[in-house]
């Protein structure tokens, strides 16, 4: 079972639309819920600001199931705002506690270097074939960074600083620099791109965590 | 980023589709559900779907319709038409937009969208922007009066990027189903105006070429919709000929 973190403020037809097609339970998480470490997900979706974000997790009382999950090695996947939400703070809402799942902050893209928002088509790059099981195969043992090929689509203003490198599965490219686009870590993922909005590509991705065994 | 090819859906009364020539609707080109599944399985980069009255009759978009809407759709869509509040804004987005467009609200009361800005986020709310040229200047232009209105373009466009809007549709009326090509001078206009949110081109196009233009110039996205209905061109044939000059187009 996949359970859904209900947002009121964005688009969840577009996930649950995901799991139909791939014939996976999901409902939708709340606090009456106890979902099964190893056997249950998870799933963190959003668009919508970091405060929203937490604001509606507190209200829902979903912080403690959530974090209760995870200490106890449950899996969560986190998208765009759903992964912002794992990290600690986020420079959206200063003031604001994350879930603080994944060490790190949320920082502002600089405008300077491209249009904010990023809105859009663009590649995910990787470094290297990771031994253990990876959201995504890349193209090349090459040490440098890599478009895996496909596009993905992404939407943000923010992006994620995992305060350890080896928590980045996936880069993106914003002007000329390099920033988080993925966080494998432990029993944690997230997605800064939308694979629920990413057409096939996306669909493989999610085929990936959700259908791998 | 790469630059996007979009199509554009107008909805009519009870998801009947149509197309337009200069913001008058002349003809029906299928069913809503019918023209997002072809859009959907073309590859388009986004949709735009737009319900051409809702505004003008005070009415929203129906529950039955946005959920024809998320059913049948795995890339990004963009919902316009009809809204007024926050509250709007949320339910279309809720039921399954990823985006809301806003046009009338802008015009009556553009305070709204830094409220929706607050709670949805800059990247969901897009401003599109119609408008007429007039003694060299472009104007905002008002469908629902079918009036030219004594604004100016640039000012209004940088008063909505100040408010937060993640994306801006100019829509030219007098090119709007004409086929000639997008309106370049607007580009070139709005420059001046330095506006750092991604700028959306809509209206006038009827070939590959018309796409490979517009795209070669600051525009983020082009946006067409008689050309879907009436020619062969699709999102992917025209991102085949943009690759050709050289313009960052969608791998799939």
């Amino acid at each position: 079972m996949v359970y859904i973190v209900p947002f009121d403020f964005c688009n969840i037809a577009s996930v649950c639309r995901y799991f139909e097609s791939r014939s996976i339970d999901y409902q939708f998480l709340s606090k009456e819920n106890s979902p099964m470490v190893k056997v249950d997900w998870i799933l963190i979706p959003g668009v919508g600001t970091f405060q929203e974000g937490m604001y509606s997790l507190q209200d829902q009382g979903l912080i403690n199931i959530i974090s209760n999950f995870v200490s106890h090695g449950g899996s969560v996947v986190g998208i765009c705002l759903g992964m912002q939400l794992m990290f600690e703070i986020s420079e959206e809402s200063p003031g604001i506690k994350g879930l603080g799942l994944i060490k790190g902050v949320v920082k502002r893209l600089s405008s300077c270097q491209a249009k904010i928002p990023r809105v859009g088509w663009d590649a995910v790059y990787v470094k290297e074939i990771k031994q253990t099981y990876s959201l995504f195969t890349p193209i090349s043992e090459n040490i440098d960074l890599h478009p895996i090929g496909p596009d993905f689509f992404y939407v943000h203003s923010f992006y994620c600083n995992p305060n350890y490198d080896k928590d980045i599965s996936g880069w993106l490219k914003h002007g000329d620099s390099f920033y988080c686009a993925s966080i494998e870590s432990d029993n944690l993922y997230g997605m800064q791109f939308h694979p629920e909005k990413s057409g096939g590509t996306g669909y493989k991705a999610l085929d990936a965590i959700f259908l791998a065994e | 980023m790469k630059k996007r090819v979009i199509p554009l859906v107008l909805i009519d009364s009870g998801g009947k589709v149509v197309i337009s020539k200069q913001f008058n609707p002349w003809r029906t080109v299928g069913m809503l559900m019918q023209q997002i599944r072809l859009h959907d399985k073309r590859d388009a980069d986004e949709l735009i779907i737009l319900d051409i009255n809702a505004s003008s009759h005070g009415k929203k978009i129906p529950e039955r319709i946005l959920k024809i809407i998320s059913k049948n759709i795995k890339i990004p869509v963009t919902v316009g038409g009809g809204i007024k509040s926050v509250e709007d804004a949320k339910r279309y987005i809720n039921l399954g937009a990823d985006k809301v467009c806003i046009c009338s609200l802008a015009i009556d009361n553009y305070i709204v969208i830094t409220d929706m800005v607050k709670s949805l986020g800059s990247q969901a709310i897009v401003v599109n922007v119609n408008y007429v040229w007039f003694e060299a200047k472009p104007y905002l232009y008002d469908y629902r009066t079918s009036a030219m209105l004594n604004i100016e373009l640039g000012e209004f466009v940088k008063k909505m990027a100040d408010c937060g809007a993640g994306e801006i549709i100019l829509t030219s009326v007098e090119r709007d189903g004409m086929q000639i090509g997008f309106d370049q001078e607007i580009l070139l206009y709005l420059d001046k105006f330095k506006v750092t949110v991604p700028i959306l081109i809509s209206g006038g196009s009827g070939n590959a070429a018309h796409y490979k233009k517009i795209l070669t110039l600051n525009a983020d996205a082009a946006i067409g919709a008689t050309i879907f209905a009436l020619t062969e061109h699709t999102p992917s044939s025209i991102r085949k000929e943009c690759e050709v000059e050289n313009i960052p187009m969608r791998q799939i």
